[in-house]
């Protein structure tokens, strides 16, 4: 009897790797390079008129100058929305760690609010942070003027970090629970004999045995935030107020959907992979130089 | 996501077996595509039901497929996939993409091979106005229309000591003052929308949006506005909007324009006629509705029309027209008309369904008489509305710099500078793409 995980033969993993194959090519392949071709051409919504025009819808989309402020409208919605949905993660899954006897319970709690989509979730915070109605209109009318995200910018940035973190939150808690479980419970005990408290705990055994884990929470967070929150800027601010939540991933949508731009938001979802690879090209980077100095000590 | 966009699709496939087995026994099957929910979406599933009641050996399907935009580019994915629905309804800034889209089979020329005879001259002058080509012909047919009005809270406006609506936008100012004198929160609305801003304000003033006759001669037409009657009326809306004269709708308790006038909460509101259907179901007795103002001594044109128009598309099988052109005359009846105005606050679209509306024991509702005639001022080359490329992109742009104007980050001038720039570069990038076609000129 063979004991041996591989298939042989060049025909049968062929065949069973083919269904998956076949949709990532549909889904995936077929649609960047339609992509990358409609990026090259001024392409006319029916179809019936493309024309090659080279770089140019790249060169007019690097020359307009609301694309470096969606740029930046990015990296701050990105980084906020990461750091906020992990340190919020961790923070919930030491506390339902620390405090096993209804750590159970509150781990059920946690990751129920997974199965909301980002657009309902869009549109509950939409009405629970209105200016006019609700609890935050109850700040307006103490102090006047205090809470506009539909004129301050930051405010509106806030509001959409917010609603991103809220729905990474559950991932989050669920994959760094696992990996606070996954550390011996000797190591814990011991330094809790030496006197460590449960802080100093966290902060010298418990992060530092889990960071591949945390790492690998804020790549798929980044990615989420960079590809996948157009659902939630949309049903909230629609980019707005003035742009200051247009973040690329936005643009792409608005641009190609309902402005009928193909060649332009192409361009525009062309550049967002090019950083997108960029972005975890980096945290890989730095990620691995520092295992490596780690190793080295 | 995967699984469910293949689940989806593996529905239509079945859905559409199902559709196909009873064509067999049947004349035609027409698919008709709206853009419309609610009390809209209520009365247009009527007029298919009463179409298909009275004609046994047709059959339209009307399908709603959400918001105006989404259903333009639902419109051009299953045109581009080759499964496009014989009628679709796409809202007026999408009329450039349609002419230009060789994709459809002009209503006009539908309407004469299946022997449907059709005076366009009985449509209203601004409505015709509005979707003709540049050569008078009409490519689709006219369906939900309407145009800017001005809503007033009757009571709220005699307790505050003002006798009428205000005419000019000097009596509007002055009524705004005293209404918030008065202790009103909210002496008038807005959602901040060029539509109403600046298409209607300009069209009432006879003021060009673009060159060429605001794009309606042909692809090299410019945005325009940024210096005329259109900055004077936003540096005005600025200082409303900063002095707490005018809400935006997010600030009151129903969070949008219409209903905050509609539940009583702000004063005035300038809105569509087509929001006279939401006044009416919200019971309000006091709603008073005059003439968009002008300012004083300035002359004052015919409204521009916004909406949308119905199109049919090309490349169906042959036994889908006749039907098509069936359904679009029954639309086109008076009576129809009548009922879908009626219900929505849309206007008749033809001179004969106009009289019958007024002849109409209950009379036309004061929404639509307004409207009607502010329609029919005279006009001068500027109040067909504008057709421009990339309109609903430009719209969002306007949007955001009058925003930035709003919040205090730029004046009013620079925003309106900033949007006409930007639009400008839409414009010379449309007149790129379809320089090469056949249809160059619209």
């Amino acid at each position: 009897m063979k004991t041996s995980a591989r298939f042989h033969g060049r025909w049968m993993p062929l065949a069973l790797g083919l269904p998956q194959l076949v949709l990532i090519a549909w889904f995936f392949y077929w649609p960047s390079w339609k992509g990358l071709w409609w990026s090259l051409h001024l392409e006319c919504p029916f179809g019936h008129c493309t024309r090659f025009v080279g770089l140019d819808n790249y060169r007019r989309e690097l020359g307009d100058a609301s694309l470096y402020a969606s740029l930046l409208s990015t990296a701050v919605f990105s980084l906020c929305g990461v750091a906020l949905s992990v340190a919020a993660a961790l923070a919930l899954a030491w506390m339902v760690e620390f405090h096993r006897r209804s750590g159970k319970l509150f781990r059920y709690l946690l990751i129920w609010p997974y199965a909301v989509a980002g657009s309902v979730l869009g549109v509950i915070l939409r009405a629970a942070a209105s200016p006019g109605i609700g609890p935050m209109a109850y700040l307006n009318r103490l102090w006047p003027h205090v809470w506009q995200p539909h004129l301050d910018g930051a405010q509106a940035m806030a509001l959409v970090v917010a609603a991103f973190a809220w729905t990474q939150i559950p991932f989050d808690f669920i994959v760094l629970v696992a990996a606070l479980r996954s550390i011996p419970a000797d190591y814990l005990a011991a330094a809790a004999i030496d006197g460590a408290g449960p802080l100093r705990r966290l902060l010298d055994i418990q992060i530092p045995m889990i960071r591949p884990q945390l790492f690998f929470v804020a790549t798929m967070n980044l990615v989420d935030s960079i590809t996948n929150s157009f659902a939630i800027v949309d049903t909230m601010t629609q980019g707005g107020p003035g742009g200051a939540t247009g973040i690329l991933a936005y643009r792409a949508y608005r641009d190609g959907f309902v402005g009928l731009d193909l060649s332009g938001s192409s361009a525009l979802s062309m550049l967002l992979m090019l950083l997108l690879l960029a972005a975890i090209a980096a945290q890989f980077a730095a990620m691995e130089r520092r295992a490596r100095q780690e190793g080295f000590r | 996501m995967i699984g469910r966009a293949a689940a989806r699709r593996l529905a239509c496939a079945l859905w559409a077996l199902a559709a196909a087995a009873p064509l067999a026994g049947r004349a035609a099957e027409v698919e008709f595509w709206y853009a419309h929910g609610g009390l809209y979406a209520q009365a247009i599933d009527e007029l298919c039901d009463g179409f298909n009641a009275t004609h046994p050996q047709d059959h339209v399907h009307c399908l709603s497929q959400g918001t105006y935009e989404q259903t333009l580019r639902k419109a051009v994915a299953a045109y581009r996939a080759g499964q496009p629905p014989a009628l679709v309804e796409i809202y007026d800034i999408g009329t450039a993409d349609m002419l230009h889209s060789e994709a459809i089979y002009p209503v006009d020329a539908l309407m004469k091979d299946n022997g449907q005879a059709v005076d366009d001259a009985d449509y209203l002058d601004g409505i015709r106005r509005y979707y003709a080509a540049a050569d008078g012909r009409l490519f689709s047919q006219p369906f939900g229309t309407s145009t800017l009005v001005l809503y007033g809270n009757r009571g709220k406006l005699a307790a505050a000591g003002i006798p009428g609506l205000p005419r000019t936008w000097e009596a509007f100012e002055q009524a705004l003052r005293a209404l918030k004198a008065h202790g009103e929160s909210c002496p008038a609305v807005a959602d901040f929308t060029p539509w109403k801003m600046l298409d209607q304000v300009n069209a009432a003033a006879g003021a060009p949006i673009a060159s060429a006759g605001n794009g309606r001669d042909g692809l090299a037409a410019r945005y325009a506005f940024a210096d005329g009657i259109h900055r004077r009326y936003m540096r005005d809306v600025a200082r409303w909007h900063a002095q707490g004269l005018l809400l935006p709708a997010v600030l009151t308790h129903a969070g949008d324009q219409p209903l905050a006038f509609a539940d009583g909460e702000c004063a005035l509101s300038l809105d569509s006629t087509g929001s006279y259907a939401i006044v009416l179901k919200a019971g309000i007795v006091d709603a008073e509705v005059g003439p968009l103002p002008a300012y004083a001594g300035a002359a004052r044109y015919g409204n521009t029309i916004g909406g949308s128009s119905l199109w049919v598309f090309k490349g169906k099988p042959a036994a889908v027209y006749p039907a098509a052109a069936r359904f679009l005359a029954y639309l086109r009846e008076p009576r129809q008309q009548r009922l879908f105005s009626a219900r929505t606050g849309y206007l008749p679209l033809t001179r004969e369904a106009q009289r019958q509306l007024e002849a109409s024991p209950l009379g036309e509702p004061a929404a639509i008489r307004v409207g009607l005639a502010s329609m029919a001022l005279p006009g001068n080359a500027y109040s067909a509305g504008a057709r421009l490329g990339f309109m609903s992109l430009f719209r969002l742009i306007w949007q955001e710099e009058v925003q930035r104007a709003l919040a205090g980050r730029q004046s009013m001038d620079d925003a309106l500078a900033h949007a006409q720039a930007r639009g400008n570069l839409l414009l010379a990038r449309f007149q790129a793409t379809y320089a090469g076609t056949a249809r160059s000129q619209p």
